[in-house]
């Protein structure tokens, strides 16, 4: 499992992305989908996930849709319009900075670091 | 996979509001939240009571004021901000308003200043972030438009006073706007209000009529004080003649 300060500030990039198929998920569903695609090396925890979804929704990325169940409501999240566009440039900044951090990482981890 | 009865539901409904969670939008969440865990523990055998403890253990139970807490911070932020902001601009408003004054009764030199800058940064930061986080962001829970039509009240008022006391065109007409939107407008929408929600109308009705005499008291106090009752370039030389 990666550590905690590993995986902030990813968590927004992490729900817009699950959520960029123009599905909709459920909190619970969310934390088990980020614990089955990632072979439970990303565990999000409530604490961080609801109060990301609720700033999502308030800031008009995501919007909700309930369902009944019994004498509980399911919130189902979802991307606006207008939170597509936005999840697709957060995604597309987040995969840059994983090459730029690659390259970093990489060229001072190697042997030539340092002699040039 | 819909296991629980209405009473294990309420079960753990109950439970969150006793550990804190208000926040209704946040609670639903946390309740179907809580509910799936339940309901995959006792998938795989367990009694409800022991799924429900490892679900609470699991989840941290102290956990959930904090959750709360943290929502709410972040939905809050931007506001939060703006009412520090509004804070120290009504505060340094006030300040250099009643520095203004007393230099200006002490006839010192720099009360013009500190009246413009207190009175501008008042009606013109101040104020509108008042109206803002009252009408935008819903912090008050009076109608919009009697809300809008207070803070344009005080806006155009302050400015009418300190123009008057600079001696600057147009401050007649600007405090007399603001006096007329408050005892036209703003009075009979907080009256309406006032008179339909409280338990003793005699008493809303009492507090709306002592409102509009201060200030009838205002309008008389400016047409007669000497400070007021300067000749201005406004289009109104015949002003002080009256008195």
């Amino acid at each position: 499992m990666y550590s905690k300060e590993l995986l902030k500030g990813t968590l927004k990039t992490v729900i817009v992305s699950l959520l960029n198929d123009g599905g909709r998920m459920y909190g619970y569903e969310i934390t088990q989908k980020v614990k089955e695609v990632s072979a439970e090396k990303v565990l999000l925890t409530e604490g961080a996930l609801y109060p990301m979804l609720h700033k999502l929704e308030a800031e008009g990325i995501l919007e909700t849709d309930t369902v009944q169940i019994g004498k509980r409501v399911r919130k189902y999240y979802k991307l606006t319009k207008s939170g597509v566009s936005t999840a697709d440039e957060m995604v597309k900044e987040f995969l840059d900075f994983m090459e730029t951090m690659k390259i970093i990482v990489e060229g001072n981890s190697s042997p030539q670091h340092g002699l040039t | 996979m819909d296991l629980l009865s209405e009473k294990q539901i309420d079960q753990i409904n109950d439970s969150l509001v006793k550990h804190g969670v208000g926040y209704d939008n946040l609670r639903y969440d946390l309740l179907d939240h809580i509910c799936c865990m339940v309901e995959e523990g006792m998938e795989r055998g367990q009694h409800f009571s022991v799924s429900l403890e490892n679900s609470f253990e699991a989840f941290g139970i102290e956990n959930l004021k904090l959750i709360q807490e943290s929502t709410l911070y972040l939905l809050n932020q931007k506001l939060n901000k703006m009412k520090k902001v509004t804070s120290v601009t009504g505060l340094l408003s006030s300040l250099m308003v009643i520095v203004g004054i007393v230099f200006k009764l002490n006839h010192l030199l720099g009360a013009g200043l500190f009246l413009t800058l207190g009175v501008s940064l008042g009606a013109l930061v101040t104020i509108p972030l008042m109206a803002y986080m009252a009408i935008v962001a819903k912090e008050d829970r009076h109608p919009v438009l009697a809300s809008l039509l207070g803070y344009f009240a005080a806006i155009t008022m302050s400015m009418g006073g300190m123009f008057k006391i600079m001696h600057w065109p147009y401050a007649t007409i600007l405090f007399w706007l603001g006096l007329g939107v408050i005892l036209l407008g703003f009075m009979p929408l907080y009256t309406i209000r006032s008179y339909r929600l409280a338990e003793n109308k005699i008493f809303a009705l009492t507090k709306s009529a002592m409102i509009i005499a201060g200030a009838a008291l205002l309008w008389s106090l400016s047409a007669n004080n000497p400070v007021f009752n300067v000749k201005v370039a406004d289009g109104n030389p015949t002003e002080n003649s009256r008195h």
